[in-house]
């Protein structure tokens, strides 16, 4: 591992030890939850992103509706196919959207955000005013995104089960209560643990990672659109490799 | 203000500091005490070091070599918290601007004031009091992008002084201000000193107007601090001198 990276590991911890004292100082009631900011950071990293997640989730219900009916034709297995794709929607394909949309809205506009504050002398005003640019810029993101992420997670769940059920009920005749008596058949507590575990740790790695960057931003304009593509690199490289260890270490 | 002004009488010493950027000596061997209530007034020409030293003394840089002590507490070995708090008894009016655009001209005042436990309304209240002082009513909700040079100018001293600061520091002082706003904000800044027992650092390049506030002048030339002491002892030594003429020759 080269000196870079390391220094972007202790970064990031720094960062995230700071968010950490942040939520405990507010919880002690010793500093205040911006609330103002922290709507918009929600509205930013949910709302924004609702519509069009939704659509999606529809359009993947869809699919998975279609290619199952077309499977179905073939095995007549339907409760171990269903239970099957319910389990990899909610362990894998759910979080795996979230973390790509939250990625891609709010990573970006948070390595941007402060990319632009280190480039524009904003962060050393912060600074100079007492206040801690991380507990001001990242905190409320951090918590929005951590939030969001689950709710969002929770949402795309719904979406494409419905979507590919509906899809499935209407075109090969399988009742929902299939559906269900697979799902609940195949879907133990542990798995429900991952997939409210996966959304979360995806958010804290997109923030850490756009926090890097953000602050890595040099005195240069570009420095700002650079911080942002490589926030969405290496956040889906983080997202992709965090869900191969989770699929080595609890088998989703 | 959170220290006590009587117990601190040296509120600034620079022991041996050196800098260094990209393997060039920027800063000597700087040895500096400065009194509490004292104006003390960095001259020198561009790219002699003023605004470095200043971000050091602020602890927006660290020294690669030597003791800084700011009100009594070391800042070589001061923890973030401390210099968190210790920024709350120092204020700062940076070259260039530090405000933030995306917060109207009262919410920047505020940001100072935020750790102090203060009600909004209250907070609000000690913001328009230092605006009407400067003379900047009705700018309230408009953006910093939204302001002048000067305007911006007077709000960042606004933000500064807002907390009633021990030690305020200027870099480049009534640089980019009219006549009129000259006059205002040297007599607020008598009176804030007389009141507070403030003491004033500035930086300047111009040997004229922005000296006459000043107890004590300190030379900077290549980083090197070529000379400290009294109005009339600089024009005493500039006879001597040779490398003093010639570094206030760049000053003027």
């Amino acid at each position: 591992m080269n000196t870079k990276a390391l220094e972007n590991i202790g970064l990031a911890l720094f960062v995230l030890r700071d968010c950490l004292q942040l939520y405990r100082n507010i919880l002690l009631g010793r500093s205040r939850l911006d609330l103002k900011v922290f709507v918009d950071d929600l509205r930013e990293v949910g709302l924004s992103i609702l519509p069009l997640l939704t659509v999606v989730a529809i359009i993947v219900g869809l699919v998975i509706g279609v290619q199952t009916e077309n499977v179905l034709g073939e095995v007549n297995v339907p409760g171990l196919l269903l239970g099957s794709i319910g389990l990899a929607i909610i362990k894998h394909f759910a979080p795996l959207l979230v973390g790509l949309f939250v990625a891609g809205r709010s990573g970006i506009a948070l390595a941007v955000r402060i990319g632009s504050m280190v480039l524009n002398r904003e962060a050393d005003g912060l600074i100079v005013s007492g206040i801690n640019p991380i507990h001001y810029t990242v905190g409320p993101m951090l918590l929005a995104m951590l939030l969001m992420s689950f709710a969002l997670a929770v949402w795309t769940d719904l979406i494409v089960l419905a979507t590919a059920a509906l899809w499935l009920w209407l075109e090969a005749g399988i009742p929902w209560s299939l559906f269900q008596d697979s799902l609940r058949g195949m879907l133990d507590s542990g798995d429900l643990v991952i997939s409210v575990v996966k959304p979360l740790i995806f958010a804290l790695l997109i923030a850490l990672i756009a926090a890097v960057n953000g602050c890595r931003v040099s005195r240069q304009v570009e420095a700002v659109s650079k911080a942002a593509s490589r926030t969405m690199i290496d956040a889906i490289a983080a997202i992709q490799l965090t869900n191969l260890l989770f699929v080595f270490a609890f088998g989703g | 203000m959170l220290l006590g002004a009587e117990a601190v009488t040296a509120i600034i010493k620079l022991e041996n500091i050196f800098q260094h950027i990209g393997g060039r000596c920027v800063l000597e061997d700087i040895s500096l005490c400065i009194e509490a209530g004292e104006s003390f007034a960095l001259l020198g020409p561009n790219g002699a070091g003023k605004t470095l030293l200043l971000r050091l003394i602020m602890g927006l840089d660290r020294p690669s070599a030597g003791r800084i002590e700011v009100l009594g507490r070391d800042l070589t070995h001061a923890s973030p918290a401390e210099m968190i708090r210790l920024r709350r008894s120092v204020g700062m009016v940076m070259q260039g601007g530090s405000l933030l655009n995306g917060l109207s001209v009262i919410e920047n005042l505020i940001l100072p004031l935020r750790a102090s436990g203060l009600s909004t309304d209250r907070m609000q209240r000690t913001a328009r009091l230092i605006m009407t002082q400067l003379r900047l009513d009705g700018l309230e909700n408009m953006r910093p992008y939204e302001l002048s040079g000067g305007l911006s100018r007077k709000v960042e001293l606004a933000r500064a002084l807002i907390c009633r600061p021990l030690l305020l520091l200027w870099d480049e002082l009534l640089d980019g201000l009219d006549p009129a706003s000259v006059g205002e904000i040297k007599e607020h800044l008598q009176r804030e000193k007389k009141t507070y027992n403030m003491t004033l650092i500035f930086s300047t390049h111009q040997t004229g107007g922005a000296l006459t506030i000043a107890h004590r002048i300190g030379v900077l030339e290549s980083g090197r601090l070529l000379f400290t002491g009294s109005q009339e002892g600089l024009e005493a030594a500039e006879r001597r001198d040779l490398e003093l003429r010639f570094a206030l020759q760049g000053s003027l």
